[in-house]
């Protein structure tokens, strides 16, 4: 109520006139009566007081005119009713118009402070009403995420607080228009915008927009646009942060790999992965450089699961007009537009796109150009920014992983080609010795006692001789036998390792358990592999465990051959010193397997190990 | 009447050597075979009291040929003996396994250990 009235009040057009003039004739009127009715208690000369009543209200409302007449009408119905002689105007004819004028004099001072006052009011009303519109527009400005799209919202704002039917805030100069006008917004005589409203407004209106409006949308700009400038520059360094931080923590999964010793194909898996993921890309692969002008697939990746890469290992000729021949061919971080002819450079998967760009790296491994690190983008439209320079500082800081893997690669290669030399060595020594040398003693040895069989009875000395060399013949044969056994087990080759197990369990000097769950064949070199562990475990149980049985259980059923003999001796066995176990050791991780002992002292020993069964 | 055997072995030199010795001590080779498929036709048609088989016969093994002896001759397969210059103990488990009467180390061959096994084999 109290709110409703003072808006009546503050509003800043005034009544209607014919309000103003029912007003002050209802107020005089009234005035008139409560006069009368105080001429009965009150000294007659004070109730002119009476009447400025309503010239105060008329004055404040109305304005100074209709005060003015108010207070004139006030008079002369003072003077009519109240001055002696009652019911004559007696102004213009007595002396009592003294009093009369001075009422009068007071009456117009009255209607001109109201008037002023409410001038006053209005006008802090009006600021107040500013000071509220600029504070929302401070807020909503600096509130903003982005600038741009704040504005609108704020014009808006802005101009119903005003009472204007709309108003447009831009970031820049406006054309003309008939239909608007501007104000330019500016910091220290720079422009930074445009305050557009509508054309033909108050002159009164124009200047406060100019006046009080612009200069505080001047500063909230100013203070947005700072706000949005330190947010973009905020923004930016969180994001090579996080950059930073996604590079180091591949870097880390990178080193995690090569420190857990996993494989260099799974090294160069995780490398691609890691590329793929930093730059954004599509594909990526990592290609070797070999000296016949052919490059080997050493790993890829892809960001979705469809197409298929090809296998890795696969190898192909460098096309002189490819990617990989431009890297080789510069040294340096290379790009080309992965069109229909040249994406065959980047696998099947590749080609399977219609359109992309691929991104070459050099990877220099010891001063040599080793390989290239590619990574392919999907769509023309998306040329990716600064991946040469992302790819060169990552491939930089990945090449020891790279050069590590390539040298255990080419480790574990030639352990496993020393193993399967030596493995075929033996075995062929062994079938040699048997096929020949003893085959032969043993034919030697039927033809001596055939000879034996002619003798004539009559000559026992001769008889005796050549028993006696047969026996001898045998006696060679007996060691001949001893020998090739440590060479090569012959049943392993004819009857694979259960037989083959089982001729160790029974030859044991502890008695075995034994579980073999193997199907069919497994490669020779798996075979003799497991043979090995078990036949010098069996003989370190024997050697050294005091044990009464030993466990060994050989399960082959699945990828991989596992193999663990298990005793219940003395345990406190170092792998260490037995030369036999690292033997084993080498055996078994030029097969890519794992070999463990556990023996702790008093609780027995274990000897565990996986071996994978590859293509059988 | 003697004792009828057939060799199969894949070396010439001990083949001969055996068939001199055997028939020396009186026991009737009445064939010989290097490979799986020979031995099988020697068998059917020569049908011998004894087959000595070699368990390495070249890049065949003796005891797939016992097995098929015994699988697929028609009527009553003969006693067939394992002959090697291994020793019993390397084969022991595929020895144990195998349709053959008994392992011969062929340092050992001869006309008594050849009766022996048959004799302990019908009993």
């Amino acid at each position: 109520m109290r709110a409703r009235l003072l808006s009546l009040l503050l509003r800043a057009g005034r009544p209607p006139l014919l309000w103003g003039i029912l007003t002050g004739a209802a107020c005089v009127a009234a005035e008139t009566f409560i006069a009368f009715a105080l001429a009965q208690v009150a000294p007659r000369n004070a109730l002119h007081a009476v009447y400025l009543v309503g010239v105060l209200v008329v004055a404040f409302l109305w304005g100074m005119r209709l005060g003015v007449i108010t207070a004139l009408a006030s008079a002369l119905l003072y003077d009519f009713f109240q001055v002696p002689p009652v019911h004559v105007v007696s102004i213009f004819s007595t002396w009592t118009w003294v009093p009369l004028v001075i009422f009068l004099v007071v009456a117009l001072l009255v209607s001109a402070a109201a008037a002023l006052m409410r001038t006053l009011v209005v006008e802090a009303e009006e600021r107040r009403r500013e000071a509220d519109l600029s504070a929302r527009t401070a807020r909503l400005l600096l509130r903003a995420e982005h600038l741009r799209a704040a504005l609108p919202v704020v014009a808006r704002r802005l101009a119903q607080g005003l009472g204007l039917p709309y108003l447009d805030i831009a970031l820049g100069p406006v054309g003309d228009d008939p239909r608007h006008c501007t104000l330019p917004l500016t910091d220290d005589g720079a422009r930074i915008g445009t305050l557009v409203m509508p054309a033909g407004l108050p002159a009164g209106m124009t200047r406060r927009l100019r006046e009080r409006v612009v200069p505080s949308l001047e500063a909230v700009l100013m203070a947005a646009r700072d706000r949005e400038a330190i947010s973009t520059a905020l923004a930016a360094s969180r994001d090579e942060l996080a950059r930073i931080a996604d590079e180091q923590a591949a870097l880390r999964r990178v080193a995690t790999s090569v420190a857990r010793g996993v494989s260099p194909t799974e090294i160069f898996g995780v490398v691609a992965r890691e590329m793929g993921l930093i730059v954004k890309a599509d594909h990526t692969a990592i290609e070797r450089y070999e000296p016949d002008r052919t490059v080997v697939l050493m790993s890829s990746w892809s960001a979705s699961s469809g197409g298929s890469p090809s296998p890795v290992g696969s190898r192909r000729r460098l096309r002189e007009e490819g990617l990989s021949a431009l890297v080789l061919r510069t040294g340096q971080p290379g790009r080309i537009a992965a069109d229909e002819s040249t994406a065959g450079e980047l696998g099947r998967w590749a080609r399977d796109e219609e359109n992309g760009i691929a991104v070459g790296s050099p990877i220099a491994v010891g001063g040599r150009l080793w390989g290239v690190m590619i990574a392919f983008f999907r769509g023309l439209e998306r040329q990716p920014e600064g991946v040469e320079e992302r790819m060169r500082v990552f491939t930089e800081l990945v090449v020891t992983a790279i050069s590590n893997a390539q040298a255990r690669d080419e480790l574990a290669a030639s352990r496993a080609r020393v193993v399967a030399t030596s493995d075929e060595t033996r075995h062929r020594i062994e079938r040699d010795l048997h096929d020949g040398a003893q085959q032969r003693l043993v034919s030697l040895g039927l033809e001596l006692r055939t000879a034996e069989t002619a003798v004539p009875p009559g000559l026992p000395e001769l008889k005796e001789q050549l028993s006696h060399t047969a026996e001898g013949l045998m006696l060679v044969l007996e060691d001949l036998r001893e020998l090739s056994r440590g060479i090569h087990p012959a049943i392993l080759s004819k009857g694979g390792l259960g037989p083959a197990l089982k001729m160790l369990a029974r030859r044991s000097a502890v008695p075995v358990e034994l579980d073999v769950r193997v199907d069919g064949r497994l490669p020779e070199r798996v075979e003799v592999a497991v043979y090995y562990i078990v036949s010098e475990s069996l003989t370190n149980v024997a050697k050294h465990a005091r044990a009464s049985t030993v466990r060994v259980k050989v399960d082959a059923a699945g990828d991989a051959a596992t193999v663990a003999i298990r005793d219940d001796g003395v345990g406190g066995a170092n792998p260490g010193k037995g030369s036999g176990l690292i033997g084993l050791i080498d055996r078994v991780q030029a097969l890519d397997g794992t070999i463990e002992v556990a023996s702790p002292p008093g609780r027995g020993t274990t000897v565990t190990a996986v071996i994978p069964v590859g293509n059988r | 009447m003697p004792l009828r055997c057939l060799i199969a072995d894949d070396s010439d030199h001990f083949k001969k050597a055996a068939r001199l010795f055997l028939e020396a001590e009186g026991v009737a080779v009445v064939g010989v075979a290097s490979t799986i498929a020979e031995a099988l036709g020697r068998v059917g048609e020569l049908r011998p009291d004894v087959v000595l088989v070699d368990i390495d016969l070249g890049g065949e093994s003796g005891f797939d040929l016992a097995r098929r002896l015994y699988d697929e001759g028609g009527g009553e397969p003969p006693p067939i003996i394992l002959i090697s210059t291994h020793d019993e103990q390397d084969f022991a488990e595929l020895i144990a396994t195998s349709p053959a009467v008994a392992f011969l180390p062929k340092p050992r061959l001869s006309k008594q250990a050849i009766d022996e096994i048959l004799r302990g084999a019908d009993a």
